[in-house]
């Protein structure tokens, strides 16, 4: 930062503030410079219409350093503002010449004006905040239309490989019931699957894991069909969703 | 089938009327816009839609349901009452969406109060860029694009949907919190105090020499009033 010394130079004249007055070392989400400013201010009860320049000029250099000592990326906007600030703190200090600078030429005042607008802006979403709370504890009729399984919208989860996974286990389950000591040539392969699977979902938009494979087959058949549904779901014919961890997989088509 | 009911208050009610606004808006999983419940009742209803709903809610009131009709995103609908929402949560996952983040919350506030708003204005009162902020907004269909403003390089102007009604729980922009003073104030600054129609009620103040700011919501109906009867 080429600004660096500038600035330090600007306030090294200035006593150095007590371990009081110095704002205590606090490291939170600003919004931006003017939210700091406006923390600044804040904290210490400062009159915003007559801001202390110098003294708040020290302290948002200071935050901005410390942000920077922690490898905290400085929005440029921030600089800007220190900027500003040091611009203002200069004016002030300049001498003034009888009836050059009245009352209302007070440099101060663009970033009084900020802070001002910016404030009641900032106050009204803190009381939106409220309201967003209040409202989220509220269950409207509407709430209750992801009950649908017809529309694909209102699937709420993506299911993954992992949930893929668990609902073949499941359904090799199923199969386990029945040991099978033969040795035979099952006639099924995975592009027959894939086939079957598509022809499923010619007519609907999308069915059920359960509905899709067949009762009483044999393992392999179900192995084959879970491998068919990952092919499909890589060629991205076909999604899996449902409606939340651990409930039923739907296969949806993708057009 | 008795076909009045009356309430305490001596107004009858036609039961069938009554009936079918309860129908459509127990149908209605979003919010039934006023101008359509107008449409389903054949005749005007003589105390209009509001007085069907207060007597509807009155009755649940009486008989201690645990749902009510509600006023929102200039509509209605039904909803539980909160002691009865928290146990019904249990049974169904509601999905619910993020909560804004203070840049959020920050950035749609000023645009519901400064609408119809650019970006450029947006960042100007935060003092950061709104990129980021702005498209999540549009995203979640919190606010829209809704023309372009008349300037060098036509930038867009956003406003807010009525999603963001819906979000915040109120019926419309008036409800939302005052905002506060800015003193000395700035000549020529037009702030939407929570107006729907923010040109009508923007051009009445004007001609009545109102500045359109902070003013109380009824003062700014009863200019609009005076004007238009004027």
């Amino acid at each position: 930062m080429t600004q660096d010394k500038t600035t330090q130079n600007f306030y090294d004249d200035i006593e150095p503030l007590t371990e009081e007055q110095s704002f205590p070392v606090k490291i939170e989400g600003f919004e931006g410079p003017l939210d700091l400013l406006l923390y600044l201010i804040r904290n210490q009860e400062i009159d915003i219409y007559d801001i202390p320049v110098a003294k708040i000029t020290r302290q948002y250099l200071d935050y901005i350093e410390m942000m920077q000592a922690l490898n905290l990326e400085v929005a440029g906007e921030y600089l800007l503002m220190a900027a500003t600030l040091l611009r203002i703190k200069a004016r002030l200090l300049m001498p003034k010449h009888a009836g050059e600078m009245s009352e209302d030429d007070d440099p101060r005042e663009e970033l009084i004006m900020a802070l001002l607008e910016y404030r009641r802006f900032k106050e009204a979403s803190e009381k939106m905040a409220i309201m967003e709370v209040k409202e989220r504890q509220i269950l409207r009729r509407g709430d209750f239309s992801y009950l649908s399984p017809s529309v694909q919208e209102h699937f709420t989860v993506d299911a993954s490989l992992y949930d893929l996974v668990r609902a073949f286990h499941d359904v090799m389950k199923m199969a386990a019931e029945q040991p099978h000591h033969e040795v035979e040539n099952y006639e099924i392969s995975i592009d027959e699957q894939v086939n079957y699977i598509l022809a499923v979902l010619e007519n609907q938009k999308e069915t059920s894991l359960t509905k899709l494979v067949k009762e009483n087959q044999h393992r392999l058949y179900y192995v084959v069909t879970f491998l068919a549904l990952l092919e499909l779901v890589k060629l991205q014919r076909i999604t899996a969703k449902q409606h939340q961890h651990f409930g039923e997989i739907y296969v949806i088509r993708l057009d | 089938m008795s076909s009045d009911s009356t309430d305490q208050a001596g107004v009858n009610y036609n039961e069938e009327e009554v009936n079918l606004i309860e129908a459509v808006l127990f149908s209605s999983p979003q919010p039934m816009p006023l101008k359509d419940l107008k449409k389903v009742l054949k005749s005007r209803h003589k105390g209009g839609i509001k007085s069907i709903i207060d007597h509807l809610n009155e009755r649940y009131d009486a008989d201690n349901r645990a749902f009510r009709i509600r006023e929102i995103a200039e509509g209605y609908q039904y909803y539980l009452l909160p002691d009865y929402a928290s146990k019904v949560e249990k049974y169904f996952s509601v999905e619910r969406e993020r909560r804004l983040t203070p840049a959020g919350l920050e950035t749609v506030a000023i645009i519901a109060y400064k609408q119809p708003i650019t970006k450029g204005e947006i960042e100007q009162i935060r003092g950061v860029s709104s990129d980021g902020v702005v498209q999540t907004l549009l995203e979640r269909k919190l606010v829209k694009p809704t023309g372009r403003a008349e300037r060098i390089g036509k930038p867009l102007l956003y406003a807010t949907t009525s999603k963001f009604l819906e979000y915040f729980g109120i019926s419309d922009l008036t409800q939302l919190p005052k905002l506060s003073e800015v003193l000395p104030h700035k000549e020529g600054e037009k702030d939407l105090q929570g107006n729907i129609e923010f040109e009508e009620f923007a051009s009445a103040a004007e001609k009545s020499g109102v500045i359109a700011d902070s003013d109380s919501t009824t003062e700014a109906d009863t200019e609009t009033d005076e004007i238009s009867e004027s």
